[in-house]
């Protein structure tokens, strides 16, 4: 790499995604925004909601994992060096926190009334 | 690329490809599916089921009929444009310069070549268009990754000099056949190769 530009990844990845890059990068903001929304109205987290959020998020991760082994037509099992297994951790990481975050938003927004106040 | 062919040499070795060079392919016979080579010993018939041609590359027609290509030496055949391999200005026409495919360089028919030429150019041009020099190079950086099974790839780079040039040294091995590169190379090339033609990348 020559340099490293942000507009420049912007740009690839707009080419390799089109739409769905926009979809993807709204999710995410509106999804973080709920969750922080959430967080500051209940004055913490709601270790319950938590819990059932990351055992999604478990799969979630394996998800990510899957979808990356489809559009890369190849998978996680032509990992060779240490850089493949960190690319591995990357997209897991992803899934499980993304999936995470998601999950504990939606479940918080569609119950409001099942607040804890601890 | 000495180093990058030893380690192919060793890869072939290991899975038990046999390699035979100094072949030049004469003529093929699609009907009985046999190809004739010119070799150091004369003429060899080789029956094929599957064969892959690489024709010859030469630069499009409208620069061979043209005064820029090479007047002399190995890329005259081919007419590929004279230029100093260094800043990739016309040796003869000064207010010429080539960069990618069409460049009589020694290395640089590749699109990351483009990226790193494109800067230098531009530092010349517009240098000269202020009168002054520039001391920009380009030292012949390439890149290529090279798929060497489905799912794995190394990413090779490497200059005029033979050197091996790695963009993320410790991190990405420029001779480790790894997944990394092949997602690389098979979800991200072809989008930043589009993204240079629309000038955003």
């Amino acid at each position: 790499m020559n340099e490293f530009d942000p507009l420049t990844f912007l740009a690839v990845f707009e080419e390799m995604m089109g739409p769905l890059l926009w979809i993807l990068i709204a999710l995410a903001v509106v999804a973080t925004l709920a969750f922080v929304v959430l967080l500051v109205r209940e004055h913490g987290i709601v270790t319950r909601r938590l819990f059932v959020s990351e055992i999604l998020g478990l799969f979630g991760g394996v998800l990510a994992l899957v979808l990356m082994a489809k559009v890369s037509s190849s998978g996680f099992t032509d990992a060779g060096g240490p850089a493949d297994w960190f690319l591995i951790g990357l997209v897991y990481g992803a899934g499980l926190i993304g999936t995470v975050i998601v999950v504990y938003a939606v479940l918080g927004w569609l119950a409001p009334g099942r607040r804890s106040t601890a | 690329m000495p180093i990058v062919s030893e380690k192919v040499r060793m890869l072939f070795e290991e899975r038990k490809i046999k390699v035979r060079y100094d072949l030049v392919l004469e003529s093929i016979d699609l009907g009985r599916r046999v190809a004739t080579f010119k070799t150091p010993t004369g003429a060899v018939e080789t029956g094929y089921d599957f064969i892959n041609v690489i024709p010859p590359m030469r630069a499009p027609d409208a620069v061979r009929n043209s005064p820029l290509p090479w007047q002399d030496g190995p890329w005259k055949s081919d007419g590929w444009i004279e230029v100093n391999r260094d800043n990739l200005r016309h040796k003869r026409f000064n207010n010429v310069f080539a960069i990618g495919d069409v460049a009589g360089v020694p290395k640089g028919k590749t699109a990351a070549s483009v990226k790193w030429q494109v800067p230098v150019v531009v530092d010349h041009l517009v240098a000269s268009l202020a009168g002054k020099e520039s001391a920009s190079v380009y030292g012949g950086y390439t890149s290529c990754p090279l798929i060497t099974r489905l799912g794995r790839a190394m990413l090779v780079e490497f200059d005029y000099k033979d050197n091996l040039v790695p963009s993320f040294p410790g991190v990405i091995a420029p001779l480790a056949e790894l997944w990394v590169t092949w997602v690389m190379k098979t979800m991200a090339l072809k989008p930043t190769y589009l993204s240079m033609l629309r000038g955003r990348a």
